[in-house]
Parts: structure tokens; C-alpha cells; sequence
């Protein structure tokens, strides 16, 4: 590979992690890494997923320091970060944004559920309305109704059996 | 955390007092034990206010008040309506309960009776099963008191469930099966009021409106009849339920420690108590997104909405609540547990001419040796309660049909029960792999009914019933 092909490459590379990830903010690396902890790829079969934000070492500082540092850090997590929102909107580009969720400082994850059916994307932002974090996409896809009629019925079915036996054997029971 | 409205210093101290009072109730009540069956079974002799007590005070556990709120943030109104139905387990066992004392007057466990009614290779099965349920339950009450601190003051999860288990461990150490019934019953009226408290508080400073017009728009799926993931829950959690209660040793002990003609009173009265409480416990985390409140993890959502709607003070009460919940729960587990594997491994298995001195004194090392193993599996929080509890419903709905049918036909043969136990189980786990955590049981106990019904029809074991009345020893 020439050195020419590779710079293209690696220009291609680029702008196209960035186009689909969002790693910049701004100008700058952002800060915090926004993860959706069920997976990058996972698509999410009941509505409900989780996102991480680890804080980096370097950025983070302790808020009990009065208490000393080794027994604070065995006591609780306080690392704190830039992020004061968590929007959730249906396009990249955040101009849909359906939930607006607000994050304290020492907040590291969150759980969060009751999605419908489609794509969102999630991203970190701070008081400034500035994003601090990469932006994440979680597509959710609930399972077939087919499916689930299946097993709803089956375990309908099992249930009422269970049912009929019980009231006809074992409350009927005489010693 | 972004809301901890105990301080860690608070946390501390409602620790050690806590700490200190189950302790020293634990070591008073444990002074009356003198036998085996004191330790293990009470004295065989526990009234109806007891009885009913321990039961609920045991099925309200940090699952009720943790996993059910969790469910309920996950699944929506399924959630909440499968969860509560988990009361069918304590209803339905309790022509069970009166019939077991009747068949087996003398035994210790339910691993005895599946012992003698199908024999070693279905015992063996059994115990398997029985106890990896047992430890998944174990550690989920473990994670629950590391969760819970956590919640509630921010201290860090390692050492409120190293705390909380070190507690429990003690008083079940010093006073046996005794003291976990009596602890029980404390419980159960400070749980009751306290849930009731939280759930009129939630409803009063958020109302249904609210709750139901948010969720609607922010989580529409939450309130929706056709959550595909939550309709698969529903039947899913009821044998989860049924299974955990059918198989496992805590609620067989209880049967064999009630006086006669109690168990099935007993259980029938704390089963329609407990029926509403995991709709109030649901509701409380409903209400969370409309209150601004997205917990860290979905196990946390049920203690940080009422510490939130309590305030600083009403967060120590939910910290009195939900420590009560599963210290009840722990306790029983680990008596249990105990219970089977000093009766049922040791004395089965490896001493079969142990003394009963030496096995009380066995007994006690297992509950701390219990202790021990739970602890170093609940250091990697690897999953949230309600995933991890669900992982075990794969174990235990494969036993119900062999429960029920061994109880009341005589055709029913250990062959047939060993394969339910074990293609019923590993069906489960597959479907837990494959679709999600919210189908494992529905998954096991189908396949076990199969296999049971078949069984029923190719072949028939005339089982003799006098042979539970004395409890035949393993050849």
C-alpha cells in the first residue's frame, strides 16, 4: 500500500467514524465515553437498556477529601464529571430529542426503559448544552407478536392445567 | 449516586444497632435450643400467628421490595401483575403443607421426601437443582443488602452487603430455626406498615394521573397490555413463583415445624396478604420517571423513589423496611439450606450414622460456610437481582410437577421424575440464553410436564405411602 492510498485511508477512516459515532466534541477528543452496556451492536428485545459512562482517571477528583482519601475511597464512588443532561432524540442530529434526563455530576450509568419500537440515539451534554460524550445509537426491536402469542398461550394452557389438578386433586384431598 | 439521602455515617450506625438487636434476639432465642429439631425445626411446635407471620415475613423478601419494583420498571403493568401473582405459590402450597406433615411426621427436608419417593438418582437431581436455586437466591439477598446501602447512602456496594450478610449469618448462627421464625414475625409488621406508608405516600404526592400520563408519553410500553416481553413474563414468573415455593426446603421446613392442622391456615392467610404488596412496591416505581428518578441499575428504583418521596428521615424508615424484608429472607435461607445439605448431603451421603449432636453442630458450620460462599459470590455484582433470580426460575419450575404428582399419585416413577428435573432445567436455560431471562421457567416447567405425563401414562410405581411415615434411611 503506498503511502498516498494510505493517507486517503486513513482520512476515510476518520471522517467516517465520525460521521456515525460522534467522537468529537467540538474540536476537542470528548471527554466522557458513553457505552450502551448491553452491547454496541445488541439490539434491544424488551424496551429496555442500560448506558455507562466511565469516568477517566484524570479528569475525576474526589469530593471527601476532609474524610482521607483511602477511607473515602473504600466507602463510596464519587468521581465526578462534566455531564449535566442525557438527551434521547430519534435522529443523529438531535433536532427530535424525546427525553431530556438530568445527570448529576457523580452519575456513572443509568437504566432506562419503556422504549417503543425504532432507533434512538443517546448523548451526554453539560450545562452549557455543550455534549461531552460520544453518541450512542440503540435500536430497539421488541419481539414478534407470533412469538409471543406462542408462549403466552403455552403458558396459559400449562397454568390452567396446573389449576384443574390442583382444585380437583389436592384441595379435594381427604385423608 | 445522584440522591443519597442518608448520610454514610447514618448508614453506619443504623448498621451497628441493627446489627446488635438481631444479634442478641438471635443468641436469647437460641439459649431454649437443646436438640436438632429445636435448632432445625423449632421444636416442631409453631402456632398460627408464627406461622402465618414467617411465611409472609419470608415470600416478602428484598425481591418483593427490590426485584418487584424492578420488574415493574422493566416489564410495566405485566411486571407488576406477574409479580404479584407469585402469591399463588404460597396459596396453592397449602393443602400441601397439611399433607406433607400428614405423610412424613418425621422428616426433616424436602430432600427427604424425594429421597424416598423416587429414590437416589431423582434425590441427586434434586439436590442440584434445590441448590443452586438456594445460592442464587443467597447471593441475590447478599447483592440486595449492597445494593440497597448503596442506594440509600452511596456507601459502597462491597462493604453494605459485607455488613448485611455478616448480620444475618450471626443471628441465624446463635439461635436457629427459632430465632428466624421470631425475627420473622417482628418483620412482617414493620414491613406491612412500612409498605403501606410508602405506597399511600407515593400516591398521594404523585397520584395515578400523573404517573399514568407521563409513562404514557416518555415510556409508552411501560403501560401497554401487549408488551411482548412482559406478556411472555407473566406466566413465566407465576411458575417461577409456584416452583420456588413447591421445591425448596424453606417452605418444607415450615410445613414440617408448624403444629398439625396449622401449615395450610398459615400458608393460605399469608398468601392473600402478601397478594397486594408487590402492586404497591410495583407502583412506587411507575412513579419514578414522572418523579425524575432513573436509578443506576433497575434493582436500585424501588428504595430511591421512596427515600425520595420520604425525605433524609422516611429514607432511614425505608432502610428499616427493606433490611427487614431481606434480613427475613436470608435468614430462612440460610436455615434452610442449611438444613439440607447437613441432612441430605452430609448425613445422606457421606455419615450416615451421624448423631444428632454432631449434626446440630454441623449445621452451624454449614450456615457460616453458606455465609462465606455467598459472600465471595456476591463481590462481582455480574447482574442485576431480577436477571439473576430469574436465572434460578430455569431450576425450579422443573420440579412442580414432580412435587405435586409425588404427593398425590401413586404412579408417578423416580425415571421419569430424574429426566424432568434435568431436560426440564436445561430447557429453561436455553430458553434464558436464547429469548431473555422472562421465559426460563415457563420454558422448564413445560418440558417437565411432558416428560411427567408421559411417565404418568407408560408406567406405574405403586408407590407404597407408609414408607414416608417413617422415613427410610439411603441403602
Amino acid at each position: 500500500m503506498t503511502k498516498k492510498t494510505m493517507a486517503v485511508f486513513l482520512f476515510l477512516l476518520m471522517f467516517t467514524s465520525g460521521a456515525l459515532g460522534n467522537d468529537q466534541c467540538g474540536t476537542m477528543q470528548c471527554p466522557l465515553t458513553l457505552e450502551l452496556k448491553e452491547g454496541k451492536d445488541e439490539i434491544i428485545t424488551s424496551g429496555h437498556f442500560n448506558l455507562i459512562w466511565p469516568v477517566k482517571e484524570a479528569l475525576s477528583k474526589g469530593e471527601r477529601e476532609d474524610d482521607g482519601p483511602g477511607i473515602a475511597d473504600a466507602l463510596v464512588d464519587d468521581e465526578t464529571h462534566a455531564a449535566t443532561q442525557l438527551l434521547i432524540a430519534t435522529d443523529q442530529s438531535f433536532s427530535q430529542v424525546t427525553h431530556t434526563i438530568p445527570i448529576h455530576s457523580t452519575k456513572r450509568k443509568i437504566s432506562l426503559t419503556g422504549f417503543s419500537d425504532g432507533e434512538y440515539y443517546a448523548r451526554l451534554f453539560d450545562g452549557h448544552n455543550e455534549p461531552v460524550s460520544n453518541t450512542v445509537k440503540v435500536k430497539v426491536k421488541h419481539h414478534s407478536m407470533g412469538r409471543v402469542w406462542i408462549i403466552f398461550t403455552s403458558g396459559a394452557v400449562l397454568f390452567a392445567l396446573l389449576i384443574a389438578y390442583m382444585v380437583a386433586k389436592v384441595f379435594r384431598h381427604k385423608e | 449516586m445522584d440522591y443519597n439521602p442518608i448520610s454514610i455515617n447514618t448508614a453506619l450506625i443504623l448498621l451497628v444497632i441493627f446489627g446488635i438487636v438481631w444479634i442478641f434476639f438471635g443468641w436469647w432465642l437460641g439459649r431454649k435450643n437443646k436438640t436438632l429439631d429445636d435448632f432445625m425445626l423449632a421444636g416442631r411446635n409453631v402456632g398460627l400467628a408464627f406461622a402465618g407471620a414467617t411465611a409472609m415475613a419470608t415470600w416478602i423478601t428484598s425481591n418483593t421490595t427490590l426485584v418487584a419494583p424492578q420488574l415493574t420498571y422493566e416489564l410495566g403493568i405485566w411486571g407488576m401483575v406477574g409479580y404479584s401473582l407469585a402469591a399463588l405459590g404460597l396459596i396453592l402450597f397449602a393443602p400441601m403443607a397439611k399433607r406433607i406433615k400428614e405423610l412424613m411426621p418425621e422428616g426433616y427436608t424436602c430432600g427427604d421426601f424425594i429421597r424416598v419417593r423416587y429414590g437416589k438418582p431423582a434425590w441427586i437431581a434434586f439436590l442440584i437443582v434445590s441448590f443452586c436455586y438456594a445460592m442464587g437466591w443467597l447471593v441475590s439477598l447478599g447483592m440486595a443488602g449492597g445494593v440497597l446501602l448503596d442506594t440509600l447512602s452511596g456507601l459502597n456496594y462491597k462493604v453494605g452487603m459485607t455488613v448485611i450478610l455478616a448480620i444475618c449469618v450471626s443471628y441465624t448462627l446463635l439461635g436457629g430455626l427459632r430465632a428466624v421464625i421470631a425475627t420473622d414475625y417482628v418483620q412482617t409488621i414493620i414491613i406491612i406498615v412500612g409498605v403501606l406508608i410508602i405506597g399511600f405516600v407515593c400516591y398521594q404526592s404523585v397520584g395515578l394521573e400523573s404517573v399514568y400520563e407521563f409513562n404514557k408519553e416518555k415510556h409508552p410500553e411501560l403501560l401497554s397490555l401487549l408488551f411482548p416481553a412482559a406478556m411472555m413474563f407473566l406466566f413465566n414468573n407465576i411458575f417461577f413463583g409456584i416452583g420456588e415455593i413447591f421445591h425448596s426446603n424453606v417452605w418444607w421446613s415450615r410445613a414440617l415445624a408448624f403444629r398439625p392442622g396449622i401449615g395450610k391456615k398459615a400458608y393460605l392467610l399469608s398468601g392473600f396478604l402478601w397478594l397486594p404488596i408487590p402492586i404497591v412496591t410495583g407502583f412506587v416505581a411507575l412513579a419514578a420517571p414522572s418523579l425524575g428518578l432513573y436509578p443506576d441499575s433497575s434493582d436500585m428504583v424501588g428504595p430511591m423513589v421512596a427515600a425520595k418521596l420520604l425525605g433524609d428521615i422516611g429514607a432511614i424508615f425505608v432502610f428499616i423496611v427493606v433490611f427487614s424484608a431481606l434480613a427475613s429472607s436470608l435468614d430462612s435461607l440460610l436455615a434452610a439450606t442449611s438444613d439440607l445439605v447437613t441432612r441430605d448431603i452430609y448425613n445422606g451421603l457421606i455419615d450416615k450414622a451421624a448423631s444428632k449432636e454432631k449434626l446440630h453442630k454441623l449445621s452451624k458450620l454449614v450456615i457460616l460456610g453458606l455465609g462465606v460462599v455467598t459472600w465471595i459470590l456476591c463481590l462481582p455484582k455480574i447482574t442485576t437481582l431480577g436477571a439473576l433470580l430469574n436465572f434460578t426460575g430455569a431450576f425450579v419450575a422443573s420440579t412442580i410437577w414432580p412435587i405435586v404428582l409425588g404427593l398425590y399419585q401413586r404412579r408417578m416413577s423416580g425415571n421419569f421424575v430424574t429426566a424432568a428435573f434435568v431436560l426440564g432445567t436445561t430447557c429453561g436455560l436455553i430458553g434464558y440464553h436464547m429469548i431473555g431471562f422472562y421465559v426460563a421457567a415457563l420454558f422448564s416447567c413445560i418440558t417437565s410436564f411432558v416428560i411427567c405425563m408421559v411417565g404418568l401414562i407408560v408406567k406405574d410405581d405403586k408407590f407404597d405411602w407408609q414408607r414416608l411415615k417413617h422415613m427410610e434411611k439411603m441403602q
